[in-house]
């Protein structure tokens, strides 16, 4: 029998993804149930939905912009998971990372060429350190990283928090208790006029490539994998186990950074409180519904930010609050651990 | 004019009503840990229960009855976290993760249609005890509480007493730090697990009434705003034992209320910096290890005469080394 972790070959992970998808559309029907009690028939406003999601190219670029920041928090998040480790924290390095990459854009004054990458870069470095405190304790201490990340999300969101409040990176002009406006300079360029489509996707697509790589062809991934699979027979074998964590939680982290960062240099163009609405936590189920293969992960983050973005558009159009893409993500999580268990049972009649 | 003396007492009322459901929510929550399941689902727990309980106030007019409804909420919460965490083994921080996510949608969305029909009202809430003497002697004005605050200090004490002596505390603290043993010594750790779970869900569904009805007699748009989380850090600042949790839920209420205090009065303290301590002294607290946590926390527990059949589907193999469940937290990690 196969532990979730296992499941390697894109194939697996695909088929994993499709019975999911099933279940995913439960949870959509359950949602229609709550638009039916809010008056509105569900077939007509899941049509709305699908015209906000993919109706015409702005839309479409909605879509892709919420996918972007999915696709890097469950990237980060997946990777961690392959190894074993319990990184929930997704959300305060995506905060982190924010702040990190404003911190670059508003500190150095650089030609573009050298300007955004190296804010992109504190993006990820920073996100990446705030995933590295909780590494850093489980590989030499044996400290619970579930605790430690989650505590460290509302350290990171606080953090945030005090940084567009009382610190020089507040700009004093603006109304809203906001960072300076992040320069031209580290900008991410956009790719579609009038859009808020941002090169972060052309970024998240790397870091796709960049992660399916290393799991399948270099030394770090295999013990990655090793490490997840088997720590102690990873640890026989004469893998660094310790060092294998923390570099793994150093990428996780730096993964859900860029996302932060890619929210700040590209869409907003300055920092502010609450720049992520959970999208953190939601990566944890993109990461889990997409059975922690890289490429599937595209495939959900795409759903989900469609979801997203479709429902907002719903919600100005019909008034159907947003909320309703919660419901269906968390009964989807939900639903599919049952999965989990229905299947271990069939498998135990056998 | 304000004068030092008033300026404590003030504190004081409102570090107590504001720790109360944190409080509340992590005593249930203490329980939950010490068999052994983390469970941080009873963020969404308290919200939906908030609203719940908001809601049956409101429609029968009678706050006792939107309380037990909220309290209700709570435990169903608790059964169904407890069923996928416990007897089938899923885990625990996923099956959170979904509950709070699903719990913020739903009460979100259900708040919203309220709103659209009816407006936002008041609902009727449980009259706060008062004192005669409060006029003449300004101290006891911190005994004029909501009955909330009361219970919260009843349920430590009685939360106290169960798990550190009585028969079934042991049995939570055996299923916490040793399962197999404790099964062993022919205890029903699933069951012992199960019913914890559910008191932390029966008590997040108190916490979340009391924060709907004992504040300010409102919801909000997500309410609970991390207290659920607050209350998991709170009851590891505790050490897990009632008595800590409440001590440690209480300090984190004057912080809070001291935060608004002075943000009201105009300085300019980073309050952020104040709110974020909790969570701070918990990590460092984990990190240099200073905390004895229940040694099987998060580690489902697979009954051993069912061992061969089942292997978990959730946990990286490294956790269940041959299919084997781990005997001890070194074998886990």
């Amino acid at each position: 029998m196969k532990s979730l972790i296992s499941e390697t070959t894109v194939f697996a992970a695909l088929k994993d993804a499709c019975i999911s998808a099933v279940l995913i559309l439960v949870s959509v029907a359950f949602g229609g149930l709550l638009i039916a009690m809010y008056g509105f028939d569900p077939l007509q406003a899941y049509g709305v939905m699908l015209y906000g999601a993919f109706g015409n190219p702005l839309r479409v670029s909605e879509t892709l912009v919420s996918m972007t920041i999915l696709l890097l928090t469950g990237l980060g998040t997946a990777v961690a998971y392959r190894c074993g480790i319990w990184n929930i924290g997704a959300e305060g390095q995506l905060y982190l990372g924010a702040l990190g990459a404003t911190w670059a854009a508003l500190a150095f004054s650089l030609p573009f060429i050298l300007h955004l990458p190296l804010s992109l870069f504190f993006g990820f470095v920073f996100g990446g350190f705030w995933a590295l405190i909780p590494g850093v304790l489980k590989a030499k201490r044996g400290t619970n990283e579930i605790l430690t990340t989650l505590m460290m999300n509302y350290i990171g969101i606080w953090l945030v928090h005090y940084a567009v409040h009382f610190t020089p990176l507040k700009d004093p002009n603006k109304v809203f208790p906001q960072s300076y406006d992040i320069p031209v300079s580290a900008t991410l360029p956009k790719l579609m006029q009038g859009s808020r489509l941002h090169a972060g996707m052309i970024v998240a697509f790397l870091s796709v490539v960049a992660v399916y790589l290393i799991l399948r062809r270099t030394t770090f991934g295999y013990s990655i994998k090793a490490t997840g699979e088997n720590i102690i027979a990873a640890r026989v074998g004469g893998i660094n186990v310790s060092r294998v964590i923390m570099l793994t939680m150093l990428v996780s982290g730096g993964l859900s950074g860029l996302a932060g960062a890619g929210e700040v240099l590209g869409v907003h163009g300055w920092l502010q409180d609450g720049i992520s609405p959970g999208y953190g936590y939601m990566g944890i189920a993109v990461a889990l519904v997409a059975g922690l293969h890289p490429l599937t992960i595209v495939l959900v983050s795409v759903f989900f930010g469609a979801l997203l973005a479709g429902s907002d558009y719903m919600q100005v159009m019909t008034g159907i609050p947003v909320a309703l893409v919660f419901v269906i993500q968390g009964l989807a999580i939900v639903l599919i651990v049952c999965r989990r268990l229905l299947q271990s049972f069939l498998e135990r009649r056998q | 004019m304000v004068t030092l003396d008033n300026f404590i007492i003030d504190l004081t009322v409102s570090a107590l009503k504001l720790s109360t459901p944190i409080i509340i929510a992590a005593i249930g929550e203490t329980f939950a840990e010490r068999s052994g399941v983390l469970n941080i689902g009873i963020e969404g727990g308290m919200l939906t229960s908030a609203f719940v309980a908001y809601l049956v106030s409101i429609a029968t007019g009678n706050a006792l009855l939107g309380i037990a409804s909220g309290v209700l909420t709570g435990g169903i919460f608790g059964v169904v976290h407890a069923y996928l965490t416990v007897i089938t083994g899923a885990d625990q921080i996923v099956t959170g993760v979904g509950i709070n996510l699903f719990s913020l949608g739903l009460s979100t969305f259900l708040y919203k249609h309220f709103l659209d029909l009816f407006g936002q009202v008041y609902s009727p809430g449980l009259p706060a005890v008062s004192i005669g003497l409060a006029r003449q002697v300004p101290v006891l004005r911190i005994l004029e509480q909501t009955p909330f605050v009361y219970i919260s200090i009843l349920l430590a004490i009685t939360s106290w007493i169960v798990l550190f002596r009585s028969h079934f505390g042991l049995k939570v603290t055996a299923s916490g730090e040793h399962p197999l043993a404790a099964e062993t010594a022919g205890i029903d750790v699933h069951r012992i697990r199960c019913v914890c779970v559910i008191i932390g869900g029966l008590m997040a569904g108190l916490a979340g009434a009391s924060l709907s009805l004992g504040l300010l007699n409102l919801f909000t748009e997500n309410m609970v705003q991390g207290r659920g989380f607050v209350a998991v850090a709170i009851v590891i600042l505790g050490n897990w034992t009632p008595i800590n949790v409440f001590a440690g839920g209480l300090i984190f209420g004057a912080m809070d209320s001291l935060q608004m205090r002075l943000q009201a009065m105009g300085t300019t303290v980073p309050y952020p910096l104040l709110l974020m301590l909790p969570y701070l002294f918990v990590t460092v607290a984990l990190a240099i290890g200073r905390v004895k946590m229940p040694q099987m926390l998060c580690v489902p527990y697979v009954k051993e005469k069912k061992r061969r059949r089942t292997l978990l589907w959730h946990v990286p193999s490294a956790l269940t080394r041959s299919g084997r469940s781990p005997r001890t937290r070194d074998d886990a990690l």
